[in-house]
């Protein structure tokens, strides 16, 4: 023992310990960390749903809609308005007239405009759209809280456009209801959105004045009290025998979990099926009379990974996600039909159950005293009835990540045990900064220029794709492919630049540990914000970004490890995931066909990072500043 | 002024100044910046300054009415002259100077700072103070520093580089938030203090401790510095007791002046005496920001507050005597530890100050093979600026979060700095230690060798 060193022997030791143990404790960490993951749907660490807020006593009103009557009365009367006249006489117009004349309620329409971010000309490509919108206000409340209840005019449909009827009428009978009761505490705002994502956004925007660059809309001309909750009504017919919930919102925002329960648990009461969004379950014939099904392990990791895909996106599954941005809980309920029975009689309780099921929704969220604030806001679905909090998925996340960690020590502790050696020679502290300006300062300059250029340069893409006379999707695919082969080519461009001379390996273990350093933090700190994006960073990166700052002698094992950094280029690892997605959750086959689906991609590619403009999402955006530029300084560390 | 002619000193400099030049064309992020509340805090926010400059001038009324403005009038008026000179839309150049002269003067009072320790070193080796440092075992020549293995231009330079580079300190500057200009007045002082043009830094001192209370304290440490110093120049010290009084009573009376001017620019109205000196030291705005007051306090019971009040303002007070009896041979770190203890004990802390503080690092670099934790502050005041703002956001802006995430961020950072703080301390006693009875590990009384442990 010296003086001289920093540290007692105790913590010497630690460090050799981590420098012996450490590949084994890697290995070990990121292995249990996926079975860990993989365990999380089992029995014994998963726990039931359960209704956090007392106030909201789902399921214990009796309804007030007696018969379907009224129902198919708005139903057909807007379904002869979308069929006679080429669907031209179905529009907010429409809606605004009947919340307006036949209900008599306070209603408006707002006419809104949408441009392409991308595009320079001020009038190029402008689309618009009017959106109705009504209160019913609560007759012996103060009107200081409201709930949103919001239905698209149009669904997406595969081909084309579908009309949402039967979403509409409920707007309708629900309007009825909040005219008519007395037991109110808060006022409903019913709002019809045209233009699916755009019109809702445009809404929601002008109603908190928030200011949009694509997306401008009128001021509106009235407003409720402070949104507690919104439910999203999407049903492409009327004959739904089954309810799916979507939750997904905006860059990975999720709703709060007391909400969702309480659907769940008010269907379950009205004995009528709900699930989530394409959730997979082992017995599909539901049974009634189990308090919640047992737990499927298998289908439960499925669902868990569907959900997690559609979180990593940062796209919103569907229109509620808007809401979120505001602090407001919101779901998304929509309809679909398994069994293609045409009873009547059994068709017409489907229709009332479903609106029943809603309005005690909204009866439920009307007992609220506060805001929703118990339960949930990080949460992964397995099932409708299990869930698994964060407490329980972020060890999992942590082992995975732990081989980096360890890196970053043993990393750390080489560079340190190294100055003490070499203390003697101070003179080389000067060299030393040579390198690492060689060595780090150049590379991360460079990295961190592709990242601007892909951030800042998508409108550039586009024009360049003009000028080729290439349509946008082809122009921005290629351009942004070209990019990712110029990171590709750089290590051989600057081939002598980045060799460094002098004290070589204490340049390149800073430069090793600050590559880590912001894997580790970029990781970490998206992992706070979309837990299921930084997952599957984490989950490839990890032992990618170890790879690539090892250093290899044998050329098969460089080649190998080459071949590998190209895959773990952002665009060609996120295809990959997109590929698989497809192949598991939506049947499609596109290994066969290779030109097929690059004609899909590109689509896909210029649609979310249109989407991301207009609707602010960043999940493009920070993997083109961060993930990037990571990349590209593990490329060139991994070429030396 | 050789020391300046070097191409690094001006390379850094150009680069640091066009960086800022070209963030200013980055409107979005300035707006971010400026409404960030851990760069805008009350005493720090221009928007305040702006409005206590619209109070005075153009309603003709105090700068204090409404409770917003906690500058000096001193320094309003300064800023006011400052916003007729520059404009409001151009002042953002203004601000880019005080950061670039913070900058060189960052340079020169580390290049002082290394120079004095060097000699400071060589005059007790001289003096055989260190005799058994070279009779001890292990031997290790250049353990004491020298101009020769501890460059002054290539650590000075690599603080000036840190200062300009620190994202900190971009931020703070873009933002332009008026804790560069106490920066400035700060520097100042260090700059004369390190120059021996005692009565001028006293001066600059005073403004300083008037604009922030706290740095009152810092008047321990200039004492020390200026006895150290007097040592060394083979002066006389007749009596400690004297030297302290007259230094003190100097300080004071120009505190006083600088008070009685500031008095004389708002008409003899007290009012701002309640807006400034008191309003940092009874924290009454409770807004979150990277320091240890907002949470305990809004958490507190009404009847606690003034105790515990007491018990977090003595804090910053408490430790300048003991901290400056301890190092009295080390009069340069013990200013900086003390500087760095103010900032994290302050009621409304700014990061800019941690980027003040921790661009003088490199002055004690030969102190960081003697540190022990390291990696773990540096991964404590990482995790605390990246992830504070996201904790805000989950806070305040998606609602999935409460403010015990935020809390436990700004906590991590504050102990993050105190770890640093302590380090660098613990680090400065073991080298005396080691100067002082050389390197070989004395025995415990049980025969095994003893634990160096800050206690």
């Amino acid at each position: 023992m010296s003086l001289y060193k920093s540290d007692s022997d105790n913590k010497t030791k630690l460090f050799e310990n981590v420098i012996k143990f450490g590949p084994v404790l890697s290995i070990l960490g990121y292995l249990s960390g996926i079975v860990y993951f993989s365990l999380l749907p089992h029995e014994s660490l998963i726990h039931g749903t359960y209704i956090s807020e007392n106030a909201l006593l789902p399921g214990l009103v009796t309804s007030d809609i007696y018969s379907t009557d009224s129902i198919f009365n708005y139903y057909h009367f807007l379904k002869d308005a979308y069929e006679n006249n080429g669907g031209k006489g179905y529009n907010a117009e429409l809606i605004h007239d009947i919340f307006a004349n036949k209900l008599k309620i306070e209603s408006y329409t707002q006419n809104f405009n949408l441009s392409n971010p991308f595009s320079n000309s001020e009038t190029d490509g402008i689309k618009s759209g009017t959106n109705a919108y009504a209160f019913g206000r609560a007759q012996r409340a103060d009107g200081t809280e409201s709930i949103v209840i919001s239905a698209p005019i149009y669904l997406s449909g595969k081909k084309k456009k579908i009309p949402n009827l039967f979403g509409i009428s409920q707007l309708f009978i629900l309007a009825d209801l909040a005219k008519t009761r007395p037991y109110w505490a808060k006022d409903l705002i019913f709002v019809a959105t045209d233009m699916e994502h755009v019109g809702i956004q445009a809404w929601i925007n002008s109603y908190f004045e928030a200011h949009s660059d694509s997306i401008k809309g009128e001021n509106l001309r009235a407003r409720g009290g402070s949104i507690q909750a919104a439910l999203n009504l999407e049903f492409s017919d009327i004959n739904t025998n089954k309810l799916e919930i979507k939750l997904e919102g905006p860059n990975g925002k999720l709703p709060n979990l007391d909400l969702f329960n309480t659907i769940i648990r008010i269907c379950k009461s009205m004995q009528f099926e709900c699930s989530l969004e394409s959730e997979k379950s082992a017995n599909s014939d539901f049974s009634y009379y189990h308090n919640r099904p047992p737990v499927d392990h298998v289908s439960g990791l499925i669902n868990t990974v569907n959900m997690m895909l559609k979180q990593a996106t940062g796209v919103p599954s569907s229109l509620n996600g808007y809401f979120l941005n505001y602090r407001i809980e919101a779901l998304t309920i929509s309809g679909t039909r398994t069994s293609f029975s045409s009873k009547r009689s059994q068709q017409k309780q489907n229709v009332l159950k479903t609106t029943r099921i809603v309005e005690s929704t909204l009866r439920s969220v009307n007992n609220l005293l506060e805001r929703f604030h118990q339960s949930f806001f990080f949460y992964l679905l397995p099932s409708s009835h299990y869930y698994i909090s964060i407490g329980m998925y972020m060890p999992a996340f942590g082992l995975i990540f732990l081989p980096v960690l360890i890196k970053i020590l043993s990393l750390w502790f080489e560079i340190f045990s190294n100055k003490k050696s070499t203390h003697s020679d101070r003179n080389e502290s000067g060299l030393l900064m040579l390198d690492l300006l060689k060595c780090v300062v150049i590379k991360f300059m460079i990295s961190f220029l592709f990242g601007i250029v892909l951030y800042l340069g998508t409108p550039f893409f586009l024009m360049f794709g003009k000028k080729f006379q290439l349509s946008p999707k082809d122009a921005l695919m290629n351009c942004y492919l070209a990019m990712m082969a110029n990171i590709l080519m750089t290590p051989f461009i600057f081939r002598s630049k980045f060799s460094s001379s002098g004290n070589k390996t204490e340049a390149e273990n800073i430069n090793k540990l600050i590559i880590l350093l912001f894997l580790t933090i970029f990781v970490g700190t998206i992992s706070i914000l979309n837990f299921s994006l930084s997952f599957f960073v984490a989950i490839f990166y990890s032992p990618i970004a170890l790879l690539a700052i090892q250093n290899v002698q044998n050329r098969l094992a460089k080649f190998f490890k080459l071949a590998m950094m190209v895959v773990a280029c952002p665009i060609v690892y996120f295809s990959f995931i997109y590929l698989l997605n497809q192949y598991f959750f939506e049947n499609k086959n596109f290994f066969t066909n290779p030109g097929q689906f690059y004609v899909s991609l590109s689509e896909k590619f210029y649609n979310f990072v249109l989407f991301s403009q207009i609707s602010q999402i960043w999940t493009y955006e920070m993997i083109n500043l961060f993930l990037v530029p990571i990349w590209s300084a593990l490329w060139i560390t991994a070429f030396n | 002024m050789s020391k300046y002619r070097s191409s690094g000193f001006f390379g850094a400099l150009f680069l640091g100044a066009f960086t800022r030049l070209f963030l200013t064309t980055n409107q979005p992020l300035r707006q971010w910046l400026q409404n960030r509340l851990e760069i805008s805090t009350p005493l720090t926010s221009w928007n305040r300054v702006l409005e206590g400059v619209y109070l005075k001038w153009s309603l003709n009324s105090s700068s204090y009415d409404g409770d917003l403005v906690h500058e000096i009038p001193m320094m309003i008026n300064i800023y006011h002259y400052l916003i007729q000179l520059f404009t409001n839309r151009h002042i953002i150049y203004f601000f880019i100077l005080i950061d670039c002269l913070n900058s060189i003067l960052v340079y020169t009072i580390s290049y002082k700072i290394i120079q004095f320790n060097c000699i400071m070193e060589n005059f007790n080796k001289t003096n055989g103070k260190y005799a058994r440092l070279f009779e001890s075992k292990e031997k290790k020549y250049d353990f004491l520093i020298t101009e020769k293995n501890f460059k002054p231009i290539f650590w000075s330079l690599f603080a000036m580089v840190c200062y300009l580079f620190n994202p900190l300190n971009l931020a703070c500057c873009m933002s332009q938030t008026t804790v560069l200009i106490q920066h400035f007045v700060l520097l100042i002082w260090l700059n004369f203090l390190l120059n021996g043009k005692i009565f001028m830094s006293y001066i600059f001192l005073a403004i300083h401790a008037n604009i922030a209370v706290y740095s009152l304290v810092l008047i321990v440490p200039s004492i020390s510095f200026i006895r150290q110093k007097k040592i060394f120049k083979r002066k006389q010290i007749k009596s400690e007791f004297n030297l302290i009084s007259k230094h003190a009573t100097v300080f004071v009376l120009l505190f006083a002046c600088v008070f009685m001017f500031n008095l004389y620019l708002e008409n003899f109205n007290t009012r701002f005496i309640d807006c400034t000196y008191l309003f940092i030291l009874k924290v009454r705005d409770l807004v979150p920001n990277m320091g240890l007051f907002w949470y305990f306090l809004t958490e507190m019971f009404d009847h606690f507050i003034t105790f515990f009040i007491y018990v977090f303002q003595l804090n910053a007070f408490l430790y300048s005597i003991p901290l400056t009896l301890r190092l009295k041979n080390e009069p340069l770190v013990n200013l900086l530890i003390q500087i760095g203890l103010l900032y994290v004990f302050k009621s409304y802390p700014n990061i800019g100050e941690t980027g003040l503080f921790t661009s003088f690092l490199p002055c004690v670099a030969y102190l960081f093979p003697l540190m022990r934790n390291v990696l773990v502050f540096t991964c404590m005041l990482i995790a605390g600026m990246v992830l504070a703002p996201i904790m805000f956001y989950l806070w305040l802006g998606s609602g999935g979060g409460n403010a015990n995430f935020y809390f436990a961020i700004t906590l991590v950072y504050s102990v993050g700095q105190i770890f640093l703080l302590v380090d660098v301390f613990y680090a400065c006693l073991k080298r005396e230690f080691i100067k002082l009875n050389g390197s070989n590990v004395p025995l415990n009384t049980d025969g095994k060798p003893a634990n160096f442990t800050l206690e």
